[in-house]
Order: C-alpha cells, then structure tokens, then sequence
C-alpha cells in the first residue's frame, strides 16, 4: 500500500477534532440556557436506540444512540445533539481472504445541531464527527427548510461538506489521506389533497481524494493461470483463487466521484387501515457507471390509539462500477505487465440485488410522552461477480424509546 | 428515456404546487404520525448508516454514504 504521509494543512488531529466537539456543545448549551430562560416550560426530548445487525458472514455490529432535543419554537427549531457507537465484529470472506484475522473495533460518532424558525422558514446546521481508529470524518450541513405559501408545498435545500482521513490503524497518526466530500439535496412536498402526499428529492454528491480501501488487496491472474483453473475444472472462488493468483496488489479505484440520486415519495392514507400507504422510488447514478434502482414500499397500519403496525419491503438492484471485475487479468507474458489501472474488490461497486422484508411494532402513550418501537428486517443479498461471496443474509434490529420528560 | 423522465420529477412537482390547497380543516390525515414524510429522525439516521454502508448507492432517501470506514 502506498499511503502517503499527508501535508499538515490537510490533517485535523482527533485532540482538535473533540476541541471543536466542544466548543459546539458549550456554544449549545448557552443557546438552550438562553431558550430556557425565554420559555421554562418542558420542551427536552430524549431518544435512546439500539440497532443489532448480524449477516451470515460473520459481521455483527451493535450500536446504541441516545440524543437529545430541546425545541425552540412548534415550527421546527431545536437544539439537537447525537451520540452513537459502532461496535463491530467481523470475520468476513473481505477480512479472511486478506489473510487476516477477524477484528474487533469501534466507531464513535456525534452531531450537534440546531435549527430556528423565522416565519415560513426553518434554517438549520449541523455538524457531524466521525472517529474510528483508522478513519476520521468532520462535516457540516447547512439547510433551510421554506413553507412556500402554505403548508401544502415545503422546499427543502441543503449544502453539506466533510473532510476525512483515512489510512491504517497500526499508523494511522503518522500516515493517512485524505476525501472531501461536497453534497448538495434539494426536496420538495406537496399535499395533492387531504389524504395524499408527494415529495422529490434529487442529491448531487461530489467526493475526491483516497476512496479506496488501505486494508484491501486484489488478486491478479494471468490467462495461463485462468486456462489451468479451467483445465483443473475450478471455478474461481474464495477458496480456490490463492492457487491460482500470481500477485495482490493494493485496491486503486478513481479519485474522483460524482453520484446524482434522484428520489420520489407518495404518501397516502387510507382510513381504513387508519394507516398509510408509501411507496418509495430511487435510482441513482454516477462518474463510475454504477447505476442503482431502489423500490421500497410500506404499510401502516393503526391497530388502535396506541398501537400502530408498519410492514415494508425494500428492493435494491445495482449494477456494477465500469472498472469492476470479478478477475482481474494481466498480461505476465509482456516484459513489463501491465497491472490494470483501476482494481477493487469492493462488492458494494458489483453488481448485486438486496431484497429486505421488514415489520416495526410502535406504541405511543395516550399522553403522547412516551413511545417504543421494535423493528426487525431480514435481508437476502446476491453478488453476481464477488469472488469471494455469492450470497449473504442478514438480520436488521432496532428498537428504540423516545421520551418526554 | 427514463432517465429523462425521471429527471422531470422535479418539475412535476413544481407544476403539482399549483394544484392543490387544503383547508386547515381538511389536514387532520396529513397531520397523522404515519403521513410524516420525514419519518423518525434518529431511527432514520441508524436505518440510512445501514444502508449507507452496505449499498454501493447514496443520497436520495438512502444512505449518506461516507463519513466513516465502515465496510
């Protein structure tokens, strides 16, 4: 791997990352004393979460989250700050097929923000930290939120930034590079009657820098190799490739990327269900000739005051990057082989289908202080070219309580 | 083609804007919990850095993608 030791200019140091962290929390704090003082009645709003997801690859994460909410007006405007944590667990086909062991490791991540209503218009920022012990990501996202002459019809912009290091944990501190990443939305709702809803979202997304994975390494094959596998009646998989590569190479993939997602939502109620329908659609596009199609519809159902049934469904079809291949073949005969330019063993970047089924259980409190939800979701994958892995299934748990002190 | 179409969908809604004014009245479905169109924002924020993270996609009603070195 070829990691670069980075120009002091473009490292942040964690230390500066919490400073920063900090000083956004003291600069929260002193708005919510000044909103207290305005107005003492109870307007905090606690969340505790806890999603569980375990696949059969030998992948599970646990994160809990709690955050905290103080609203400053009814039309939007709070102060809000989030906490969470990634424990992971991994010995996936990604891990093992490097030739190394499982890991174990967490990610620590936090935004604080606040937003305030002005009339028709919710202006809003946040700011979002990231730190693991081989990756480190600081952003900010500014949006405004406008009621254009009624609540029939909300427009929502937004402009976000992050900054992020990444490299390898044994040298993290001494050696990492750097992606920049610039993302645009803008969404607009609109009521079509009293019963229907319907809002688009378009995302332009801009990243540059070291995309690729520091801890991935590809197989390359020559064609008499590919020619003997066959003449041997071998496919090449996770545990036939190693016989059969003549050299690894680090993952390189374009430094560039430019993605646009364009995103529709319709939203309908229906009485008796006493409940909605969504339907969700997306496809999405970008520099690397990866395009994704994203359906996903939903059901809720009001089982009576407090309780209330939501069942979904999710169907996630992409296609694969254009430099993606399953084998990556050079020509070992020439004097110099020719290694090819872009490689990646990232199965996000291949070509799969996901299909997830999912089911959540809410209940609120008549008084409307407290709420539960449990959710639970299965999700069945297939890769067409990952030389690793074919399929993979996977359990999504969530379960959540919001409270209003 | 559709990728044309489906760039159109900003300017449908635009044109939809013009369409449709209800009375204060008459939002008491738009108001319920299930007609949020932004849904929970914190179980969202979890749903999305699943997603996010295991779908090469981004943006949208999906995944913010990045921020971490998570897969």
């Amino acid at each position: 791997m070829q990691l670069r030791r980075a120009p002091s200019r473009r490292t942040l140091p964690k230390g500066a990352a919490f400073a920063a962290l900090a000083f956004a929390a003291l600069l929260i704090s002193a708005l919510v004393g000044i909103s207290a003082r305005v107005d003492a009645d109870d307007k905090w709003r606690l969340a505790l979460d806890t999603l569980v997801y375990a696949d059969g690859d030998d992948v599970t994460v646990v994160t809990p989250q709690t955050s905290v909410r103080y609203l400053l007006d009814e039309d939007g405007g709070e102060v809000r700050a989030r906490v969470g944590v990634d424990v992971v667990s991994a010995a996936s086909v990604d891990v093992i097929a490097q030739a190394t062991r499982g890991f174990r490791e967490v990610r620590t991540d936090a935004t604080l923000g606040v937003s305030k209503a002005f009339g028709d218009w919710l202006p809003s920022f946040d700011y979002h930290l990231s730190t693991e012990s081989d990756y480190l990501s600081n952003g900010g996202r500014l949006g405004l939120r406008a009621r254009l002459g009624s609540p029939d019809t909300v427009l929502q912009l937004g402009y976000g930034f992050s900054s992020d290091l990444v490299g390898r944990r044994e040298s993290f501190d001494q050696q990492h590079e750097s992606v920049r990443t610039h993302r645009a939305d803008v969404s607009l709702t609109q009521a079509l009657g009293p019963r229907t809803l319907l809002r688009g979202a378009v995302t332009l997304t801009a990243r540059s820098g070291f995309q690729s994975k520091p801890y991935r390494f590809v197989p390359l094959f020559d064609q008499a190799a590919l020619d003997r596998a066959r003449a041997d009646g071998v496919e090449l998989d996770r545990s036939s490739f190693a016989a059969y590569a003549i050299n690894r190479v680090p993952e390189r993939v374009p430094d560039e990327r430019v993605g646009v997602a364009m995103a529709g939502r319709l939203l309908h109620y229906v009485r008796a269900l006493r409940g909605s329908l969504r339907l969700d659609y997306q496809v999405y596009l970008d520099s690397w000739g990866l395009v994704a199609n994203t359906l996903e519809p939903a059901v809720t159902l009001g089982l009576s005051r407090e309780w209330s049934l939501v069942a979904y469904g999710r169907v996630y079809l992409q296609g694969n990057a254009s430099f993606w291949r399953r084998t990556y073949v050079v020509q070992s005969a020439a004097p110099s082989p020719t290694i090819p330019t872009y490689r990646s063993l990232d199965r996000e970047l291949s070509k799969f289908q996901t299909y997830t089924l999912g089911a959540r259980v809410e209940w609120t409190a008549p008084d409307a202080r407290f709420a539960f939800f449990v959710d639970g979701a299965v999700a069945y994958s297939h890769y067409e070219q990952f030389l690793y892995l074919e399929e993979r299934v996977a359990f999504i748990g969530l379960a959540g309580v919001r409270w209003t002190p | 083609m559709r990728r044309c179409l489906l760039a159109l969908l900003p300017c449908l809604l635009l044109v939809a804007s013009g369409c449709a004014t209800t009375r204060p009245w008459e939002r008491e479905h738009l108001a319920s919990p299930s007609m949020a169109p932004d849904g929970d924002g914190d179980r969202e924020a979890l749903r999305g850095h699943v997603l996010g993270t295991r779908e090469g996609a981004e943006g949208g009603f999906g995944g913010g993608g990045g921020g971490c070195g998570c897969n």
